[in-house]
């Protein structure tokens, strides 16, 4: 197998100036609304927080929606846009910027959060309007912040800002999910949130500093490979364009530099690979040639060289990529990803030589590195096992569980694979294990929603297994599937979150699958478009879900690539296929159980449970319609179509209009805010599917590959099947979604087969575990926290016993000596002192007797002087 | 016959300087006391007089003398206003009276 035979060249950077406006929309608009917030909620302009957080999303998606016009405009292989603002710090031969990037990959990423996250920020305003928190401001300032830190980490330049995103996505999450915090449960549920991510971030930290670590070394050998004679030269510091190569071709013809420039047509052979001798020849010639077409090349490049002469001490070295002849990468330490980037996959650099032949305590440090970044791509994407916290968050409103734990921030760890796809590429055993655990949590996930009935929870068990597709995606290398499904999955996953959250409004808060039920009669726009979500995440062909997770599938199934802890494992790539048409089954299986059972047969709400809605928030809501005397019409923003609204529960409303109160819970259809976002999305889950027909169909790449291709360089093999087979297995998806499907219908449509319960009876061990979510939590409640617990105790114990007793003695001892002293300084000291003061007034007091006020006392004393004087004339010789 | 020398002028120049200093000390009269200054002052003038006629000649000691005699005229103008000053604040011219600035 041929590995790696493309030579590439360094990203070319494009400058533009506007990018660091794309995330400081959602900032000022958090800034605001923190700032004023609760005043413009207070003084009865609460339709300006809402205005100025969607505003600020609107102009966000419009600045991002013009960098994505500008990079198409490019050509393919210079769409890299770059916006440095300043220098954050410098350490050493380090320099971290305040920087934003956007590739490919980052715009389409930048798109789907600024683009969906201005639908679900005009969601919310329907939906949190009468929210019983009353803190309107509150939830839009955490969701702009959240946007803002998203932006950041999808957006940076380098680790830093990434990581400054990372935690701030994790903080945003934290706050939104126990965004009812006056609830126990809630606020724990966010706590549980942030512990669990602090879990997969410490990974996260772990493969940062060991790869690091790893490329320290290379770095280091890099500088005594290109000596001081590689150090601040001008021109050096360039990435010279293909334009100015050619330029320079042109210009300065040089034997050396056709040598270097024919290989890179026919693909670097094998005698290129010795790194170091190859670059070192070639960087003594640059200077010489680029002396001549100096002054034509230097503007043209004049942001390039500006912006990396913060960097002295970088070496560099030419690479001979098909990107430009002469161009040329700085061999250094950074943190920022292109120049990473560049450096690892740029081949005379040997920097990737150097990275896969170091070993730490007899294991691959690329290895070490992938498992640990994907430590914290499992936390932060709610991977096994640790995924606990991605159901408990959905104790935060709809919205948010939409936003940011379905179509974003659980999307960070599968981009973060995606952007270091470089670094995951090299190490098959890391690929192997993101797409093992990928699989495991597809599949355990899907097999969880089975039998969930919290609407959310089955489309939180739904989330995880689609991230787990993805994790196949990026794990088997076919990293543009993995984005694509991250894409789709967006726009479905955010259509039914979405989706529920108009259900669970029209049901008056109502999570419980088993009390709604024909809800299509009552709300049609949101049944519709559920249903499409449905279809689209179960994978049948012309929604989106099916392209997406096919092509993941049959990449997972003809990879051959991976390993596990450095073994090759080629039986891994069809276990995956197998393991991922079950989970595929399974989705489509629990997804229209979760349609039929909310939007078929009988409406069960409403009956005998009247008394939960005592506090019902909605009931005020509805009020205003039925022209009761309360007369609250004024503050109602959005439109509610909603044909009769109960006040059960509400004595004085029930009063004024009875005739209403025999079906006071009939659920409505939502505010048109909600409609239009859900069938926005519905529409986008189908027609997202154009990004990614497969060749097999139209004969070309897919849209979203051939767009992401710049971005996504790293080779993966993958054996060569016949289209047929493609073909087969595209059927096979469709079948396997089919199953599922038809054992939905049966089940649960209508909700009148009773062959659910009896499975149920029969099978009760079975079900309890899988309900109960295989004890993991009470697992997780064993082993960790039940020992943490204990530990603290224990420690508490310690520190309040001894320690304690430590510090007290300690200060018992100090104490007693303290007296001692005290004494001392009573009796002595200040003894001393005040002899002196009582000498100094006695003494005093003694010789102003002498000042008598008569002159002839004075004479008295003049005259004993003179004869004092006279006297001791005579008495000394 | 007695030979009247340098010894004889020191010797009165002497005399009236103590008595002057013996007057200033001891009287409580304040004109009286002014007097004892003035005595002081010529038994000063009796030994720039008499240095000057049998040690060194010409006039210096003389004119010393004359700038004495009317520094002695202005020092009793200035001492009898202050003496007038003290009897009207104290109502006499004892000099023991006059303490108010002791201590």
């Amino acid at each position: 197998m041929e590995h790696a035979s493309h030579a590439l060249g360094p990203v070319l950077v494009e400058h533009a100036s506007y990018l660091w406006l794309v995330p400081l929309f959602p900032l000022l608009g958090a800034l605001v609304n923190v700032l004023f917030g609760w005043r413009f909620e207070r003084s009865g302009k609460k339709s300006l927080v809402h205005v100025v957080a969607v505003g600020a999303m609107a102009l966000s998606f419009l600045t991002a929606a013009y960098a994505f016009v500008q990079m198409l405009h490019l050509p393919a292989e210079r769409r890299f846009l770059q916006n440095t603002l300043w220098n954050l710090f410098s350490a050493g031969r380090v320099t971290v910027d305040l920087a934003f990037a956007l590739d490919p990959l980052s715009m389409m990423m930048v798109l789907i959060i600024t683009f969906i996250g201005t639908l679900i920020h005009l969601f919310s305003v329907g939906y949190m309007w009468e929210d019983e928190a009353k803190a309107y401001w509150r939830f839009f300032a955490w969701l702009n912040l959240f946007v803002f830190s998203m932006l950041l980490l999808v957006m940076g330049d380098n680790f830093v800002l990434m990581f400054f995103g990372w935690e701030g996505v994790g903080l945003c999450s934290y706050g939104l999910i126990a965004f009812y915090y006056t609830d126990r449960e809630k606020a724990a549920a966010g706590m549980k949130a942030f512990v669990v991510n602090r879990f997969g971030d410490f990974g996260f930290l772990a493969g940062l500093f060991l790869l690091f670590w790893g490329l320290g070394g290379a770095w280091a050998a890099s500088c005594h490979t290109g000596g001081p004679s590689y150090q601040a030269t001008p021109g050096m510091h360039s990435l010279a364009g293909a334009s100015d190569a050619a330029a320079s071709l042109a210009l300065a013809p040089r034997v050396s530099l056709r040598e270097h420039a024919a290989p890179a047509k026919h693909g670097a052979p094998a005698g290129h690979a010795a790194p170091a001798e190859h670059a070192a020849p070639a960087e003594h010639a640059a200077p010489a040639e680029h002396a001549a077409p100096a002054e034509h090349a230097v503007p043209a490049e004049h942001g390039a060289a500006a912006e990396h002469g913060t960097a002295p001490g970088h070496a560099t070295a030419s690479a001979k990529g098909e990107h430009g002849v002469g161009a040329q990468v700085m061999v250094g330490p950074t943190l920022n990803f292109r120049e990473l980037r560049d450096q690892v996959v740029i081949e005379e650099t040997g920097i990737a030589e150097h990275l896969k032949d170091q070993r730490v305590w007899g294991v691959a440090l690329l290895a070490l590195v992938g498992i640990f970044l994907f430590v914290g791509a499992m936390g932060k994407s709610a991977q096994l096992p640790l995924y606990v916290w991605l159901p408990d968050a959905m104790a935060g409103p709809t919205p948010v569980s939409a936003l940011i734990h379905a179509a974003t921030m659980v999307t960070a760890g599968v981009y973060m694979v995606a952007r270091l796809n470089f670094i995951f590429a090299l190490s098959p055993s890391a690929m192997g294990w993101v797409a093992l655990i990928g699989t495991l949590t597809a599949v355990f996930a899907a097999s969880i929603g089975f039998f969930q009935y919290d609407i959310k929870k089955v489309l939180a068990y739904s989330t995880v297994s689609q991230l787990g597709f993805m994790f196949i995606g990026v794990g088997v290398g076919v990293y543009w599937a993995g984005a694509y499904h991250l894409l789709t999955h967006a726009f479905f996953k955010a259509c039914l979150f979405l989706g529920s959250g108009s259900v669970i409004l029209g049901c008056h808060h109502e999570q419980d699958m088993r009390k709604m039920g024909g809800l299509k009669k009552y709300m049609p726009i949101t049944r519709w478009t559920y249903l499409i979500a449905c279809w689209a995440i179960a994978g049948f062909p012309w929604a989106a879900g099916f392209y997406s997770k096919d092509e993941i599938l049959w990449k997972a199934f003809t990879s051959e690539h991976l390993a596990l802890f450095g073994t090759a494992t080629p039986w891994l790539g069809p276990a995956i296929y197998i393991a991922g048409l079950l989970a595929a089954t399974g989705t489509s299986f629990y997804m229209f159980r979760s349609y039929f059972m909310t939007f078929t047969g009988e409406y069960r709400g409403g009956q005998g449970h009247g008394h939960e809605h005592g506090e019902d928030p909605h009931a005020s809501v509805a009020a205003p319609h039925h022209a009761d005397p309360h007369g609250h019409h004024d503050a109602h923003p959005a439109p509610d179509p909603a044909p009769a609204h109960g006040a059960h529960g509400h004595d004085a409303h029930g009063q004024a209009h009875g005739g209403h109160g025999g079906h006071g819970h009939t659920p409505h259809e939502s505010p048109w805010t909600i409609t239009l976002v859900l069938v926005v999305l519905a529409a986008g889950a189908v027609l997202c599917s154009l990004l990614g027909l497969p060749a097999a169909w139209t004969g070309h790449e897919p849209l979203l590959e051939q767009w992401l291709s710049p971005a996504l360089t790293a080779e993966v093999p993958f054996v060569h099947k016949p289209h047929a087979l493609e073909f087969v297995f595209q059927a096979l998806g469709v079948g396997a979604g089919a199953i599922g499907f038809v054992f939905a219908w049966v089940l649960y449509k209508d909700n009148k087969s009773k062959v659910p319960a009896a499975l149920k009876e029969k099978f009760l061990g079975v079900w309890t575990v899988v309900y109960n979510k295989y004890y993991v939590d009470e697992l997780y409640d064993l082993v960790v926290i039940r020992p943490s617990l204990a530990w603290s105790r224990a420690l508490s114990w310690f520190d309040g016993h001894i320690i304690d007793w430590l510090v007290n003695f300690a200060g018992s001892v100090a104490r007693g000596f303290a007296g001692i002293d005290g004494w001392i300084d009573k009796h002595f000291v200040d003894g001393a002192v005040n002899a002196v003061a009582t000498l100094t007034i006695e003494g005093g007091r003694t010789l102003r007797r002498v000042q008598t006020g008569r002159i002839q006392t004075y004479l008295y004393g003049a005259l004993a002087g003179g004869l004092a004087v006279i006297l001791l004339n005579f008495l000394i010789p | 016959m007695l030979h009247v020398g340098l010894q004889h002028f020191l010797v009165v120049g002497a005399l009236l300087f103590s008595l002057g200093l013996l007057t200033v000390a001891t009287r409580r009269n304040a004109i009286g006391v002014l007097m004892g200054v003035e005595l002081i002052l010529n038994g000063a003038n009796v030994n720039f007089v008499a240095f000057n006629h049998y040690v060194t000649g010409g006039v210096s000691g003389q004119v010393f003398a004359l700038f004495v005699i009317v520094l002695a005229a202005a020092e009793a103008a200035v001492g009898l206003a202050i003496v007038l000053a003290i009897f009207q604040t104290f109502r006499s011219i004892d000099v023991r009276l006059a303490d108010t600035m002791r201590e």
